[in-house]
């Protein structure tokens, strides 16, 4: 049986769409970028680690592909608005946006200062926020019928506690599945879905470095941490990416305010 | 087309050498999603009624319809048991058959509570219990159940029925997905939205929520919508995502 490449191409490309991807510079974000310049996408590197995000732009360019890396930290209000209003005068607008930016260390919940719980916040859910103010009033601009595609990266840990000191970021991605129903429906008039990923444990540099830097003084504990709860084992980025670019496609143009666990079983585990 | 799309995407999302046997598969999004799969380059088994796989004309290559009784075991047994053989195994089963009767519940009779179960819940376990050995015995494989969002937030009056079993077929996908988890099975549901089918009787008078079309964000939906999330799930791409319910629903649930 032959494969008809247009049918797959039809749902699942995304020819001459301007994507920002938010913490592009590694793991998921990265794996992201990559895989949207493939289904034929014009990338914004958005990165707190410029040099990060340079490598990530240089080898999609070296590749063939179509990328700028921009330094930004999504908590902070003017380096998104110059973020995006570069994306868009780069590519002459914007269809897509991922936030994946984060911010992760534990903390004790006696030991933690308010500072920690702020920064936490001030990353995941106000950096979500501040992203999505900018891009859907560009999306907007643009009309319904360009529309436009929004994931947002939450966790696992939102719906079933996985690890112990991590009481912050569970609330601040709680905060971002909140923002994602609450857009959805505010935003569906103007042709744009916001849709939500939910990972559960996944191999990035990010994660190995967690668990085997010293300097972090954290030892892993939780139900995650449990021998086979991740019923399919850990996920490589790449499986992440997928499912990212399902929500960005025209795949998935009938979902939104869809929370989506890929999660190889974790929940149900 | 990107070359790269081709070379590194397309690959992906493909199911060249795979077996898909999709109950239901004669009508609505049952057909949509295993015309779908064959685009994908997998053999498809469209299994449904007498009436229905009559009605089929014009199949592409590679897709075959079987018509069977599906309230029988025995008949589901032999459904299975002749599309192993001729197909080799099943990679690939979509449980898409459904009735629905839109009754009152207190006009709603225990054969026709009964009758409903049947189908939508107790076939969708027998015929999963007769495809799982030919996906282990083939090293893996993908169980895609097509319930409803009315099995999460009720949409019409009169799904009392059909509402509970799509929430029974919901929790067995989520069993599924533990149980064979380690024979690299992945089991997921899809609810669908306001899809309208063929299947939908020009009698029904839609009550209930579901029935104002402002709360369906993206308006009422088409039976190839659930393309999209039936190919992610069977193909190489979604291996890693199972035991979700996953609503395609133009926004009805945040409605």
């Amino acid at each position: 049986m032959s494969i008809n490449t247009q049918a797959i191409c039809d749902l699942f490309a995304v020819p001459g769409k301007v994507a920002i991807v938010t913490g592009a510079g590694s793991g998921i974000g990265e794996a992201t970028a990559h895989l949207f310049s493939k289904a034929g996408a014009k990338v914004v590197i958005a990165d707190l680690v410029l040099e990060d995000g340079q490598r990530v732009a240089d080898a999609i360019n070296a590749d063939g592909g179509e990328a700028i890396a921009i330094s930004c930290d999504v908590s902070d209000e003017p380096q998104v608005q110059a973020m995006v209003a570069k994306a868009r005068e780069t590519f002459g607008g914007i269809d897509i946006l991922v936030n994946n930016a984060a911010y992760r260390p534990k903390a004790d919940f006696f030991g933690m200062g308010v500072d920690d719980w702020d920064r936490m916040h001030a990353v995941n859910t106000r950096g979500t926020f501040l992203c999505m103010r900018e891009v859907i009033k560009v999306m907007r601009d643009q009309g319904k019928e360009r529309g436009g595609a929004i994931i947002n990266i939450s966790t696992i840990g939102t719906a079933l506690p996985t690890i112990v000191n991590n009481v912050h970021y569970d609330s601040s991605k709680a905060g971002v599945n909140s923002i994602t129903k609450s857009t959805a429906s505010e935003f569906a008039v103007d042709g744009i879905r916001i849709n939500a990923v939910m990972p559960g444990g996944v191999s990035t540099g990010g994660a190995k470095k967690m668990q085997t830097d010293p300097s972090r003084n954290f030892v892993p504990k939780g139900p995650i941490m449990m021998p086979g709860r991740l019923l399919l084992g850990m996920a490589e980025p790449i499986q992440l990416a997928s499912a990212i670019l399902f929500l960005a496609s025209p795949a998935s143009s009938y979902m939104t305010g869809h929370i989506m666990a890929v999660d190889g079983g974790y929940l149900v585990g | 087309m990107n070359p790269q799309f081709e070379t590194q995407i397309a690959p992906m999302f493909c199911l060249t050498g795979k077996v898909a046997l999709v109950t239901g598969g004669a009508v609505g999004m049952g057909k949509s999603v295993g015309l779908a799969y064959a685009a994908a380059g997998a053999t498809v088994v469209l299994a449904d009624s007498d009436e229905r796989v009559a009605a089929l004309v014009d199949l592409p290559a590679g897709v075959s319809a079987r018509s069977y009784d599906i309230t029988s075991e025995e008949a589901i047994a032999t459904l299975v048991a002749d599309v192993v053989s001729e197909c080799g195994g099943v990679d690939i089963l979509v449980n898409g058959a459904v009735v629905n009767h839109n009754k009152p519940i207190l006009e709603t009779s225990a054969a026709e509570w009964d009758s409903v179960q049947s189908v939508n819940l107790r076939a969708a376990f027998i015929t999963t219990r007769q495809v799982v050995p030919s996906m282990q015995a083939r090293g893996g494989g993908r169980i895609i159940n097509i319930t409803t969002i009315g099995s999460v937030n009720p949409v019409l009056i009169g799904n009392g029925a059909y509402s509970a079993s799509r929430a029974g077929l919901n929790q067995f996908t989520r069993n599924c997905a533990l149980d064979f988890a380690g024979d690299a099975i992945t089991a997921n549901a899809i609810l669908p939205g306001a899809i309208i089918t063929e299947t939908i009787p020009s009698s029904l008078k839609p009550r209930g929520p579901g029935a104002d079309p402002t709360r369906h964000l993206g308006g009422f939906g088409k039976p190839e919508y659930v393309n999209g999330i039936a190919l992610l799930l069977a193909s190489p791409a979604g291996r890693y995502i199972t035991g979700q319910l996953i609503a395609v629903d133009g926004g009805f649930l945040i409605s």
